[in-house]
């Protein structure tokens, strides 16, 4: 199982309006290319996409967010699982691509290469609906579950250590003006003033 | 913190428009955190480390809503990875309530070096600061970081001295 695959089919569940952020590395090229919204937000820098989704779902309850997590990125700060868990924000799943390694900068090992069982730690952090998939059909299954529970759902998908050296193109500034733009559109709110004099 | 202090500093954030606040609490932050926490206008997100509460906060900030992160120097020291990368950058703005342990009048030794150490990190890393000490300080200083961090889309910072902590 790849992580573009599994990316290929989660595409094909989302409608265009759910919210998608991506971790740093590879995931965010990849996603691009399957799923191309305005609704996505790219390249969150290592162990910040979870808890930026966290921030996220809660500020926008009734909006279905997706985190596309790595393991590398997860494994920086494990203590976000307690604060998700406890939170329990509902319309939040995370996804986690568990490739047992840090691929991008040359493929050395992550703790779950050894013995760390990431969607254990998970639920063991209070986080009830969260699993471990090893297959695409399972992937599917699982996705489509979480997408439509009341969550937070966390899937950890173990994938192989490959990936496609995609690029987005677009720096942290541009990516978090497309958004912000597109939620004040969708939302019909504002966020960013456009005028220096009144900004709220 | 004496209560009145932390009820001025929660006044202070709704009066300037601050509807989300991540926490990480201490001693000296203890009465905010709970002050925090019982307000209804407040979403309150109490964090295990400082860093996440970072990244909350920027989340936050991009479905609509006016955070504010409040932590000890220590963990400010500890979040400026994630406040360079997930704010400065993409030009996020996040309001920072800075306990300033280790500075002047601080009692405990172990504190000094990190209370040394915050103010160089924060011009270091170009974000604006007030300190703040004395209660009529609070309001003004809320205010205006807040405006300040809206308009530049910056964090920027308060850094809470010891008249204000104990």
């Amino acid at each position: 199982m790849t992580r573009h695959e599994c990316l290929s089919i989660l595409a094909t569940l989302l409608k265009d309006e759910d919210l998608v952020v991506t971790a740093l590395g590879w995931v965010a090229g990849e996603w691009h290319s399957v799923r191309p919204k305005e609704s996505n937000l790219y390249q969150i820098n290592m162990g910040m996409c979870t808890p930026l989704c966290l921030g996220l779902a809660l500020a926008l309850p009734h909006r279905r967010v997706i985190a596309l997590e790595s393991d590398g990125s997860v494994l920086l700060y494990l203590g976000n699982l307690t604060t998700l868990a406890n939170k329990r924000p509902g319309n939040l799943t995370v996804i986690v691509f568990d490739n047992q390694c840090y691929l991008a900068t040359g493929g050395l090992p992550t703790a779950t290469a050894g013995v760390t069982d990431l969607a254990g730690m998970a639920r063991a952090a209070g986080i009830r609906d969260a699993y471990e998939v090893r297959e695409l059909g399972d992937f599917e299954e699982q996705a489509r579950a979480a997408l439509g529970r009341e969550g937070p759902s966390y899937i950890v998908a173990k994938v192989d250590p490959t990936g496609k050296r995609m690029s987005t193109n677009i720096d942290g500034k541009e990516a978090k003006y497309h958004f912000v733009r597109y939620i004040e559109k969708s939302e019909g709110i504002r966020i960013i003033g456009t005028h220096a004099m009144k900004m709220d | 913190m004496k209560r009145e202090v932390a009820a001025e500093i929660v006044d202070s954030l709704k009066e300037a428009g601050v509807d989300f606040v991540a926490t990480l609490t201490e001693a000296n932050l203890h009465d905010l955190v709970i002050a925090l926490g019982e307000d209804p206008a407040i979403h309150h997100v109490p964090v295990t480390r400082e860093e996440e509460g970072i990244g909350v906060c920027a989340g936050a900030y991009l479905g609509g809503k006016k955070p504010a992160m409040v932590m000890m120097n220590a963990g400010f020291l500890l979040s400026a990875n994630a406040i360079a990368t997930v704010c400065i950058h993409p030009g996020i703005p996040v309001l920072m309530l800075i306990g300033h342990s280790g500075g002047v009048g601080e009692e405990n030794a172990g504190h000094a070096t990190v209370g040394a150490l915050t103010e160089p990190v924060l011009q270091a890393m170009h974000i604006v600061y007030e300190k703040v000490g004395r209660f009529e300080e609070i309001r003004p200083a809320v205010r205006d970081s807040q405006t300040l961090a809206r308009s530049s889309r910056r964090p920027t910072a308060i850094v809470l001295n010891k008249q204000a902590l104990r």
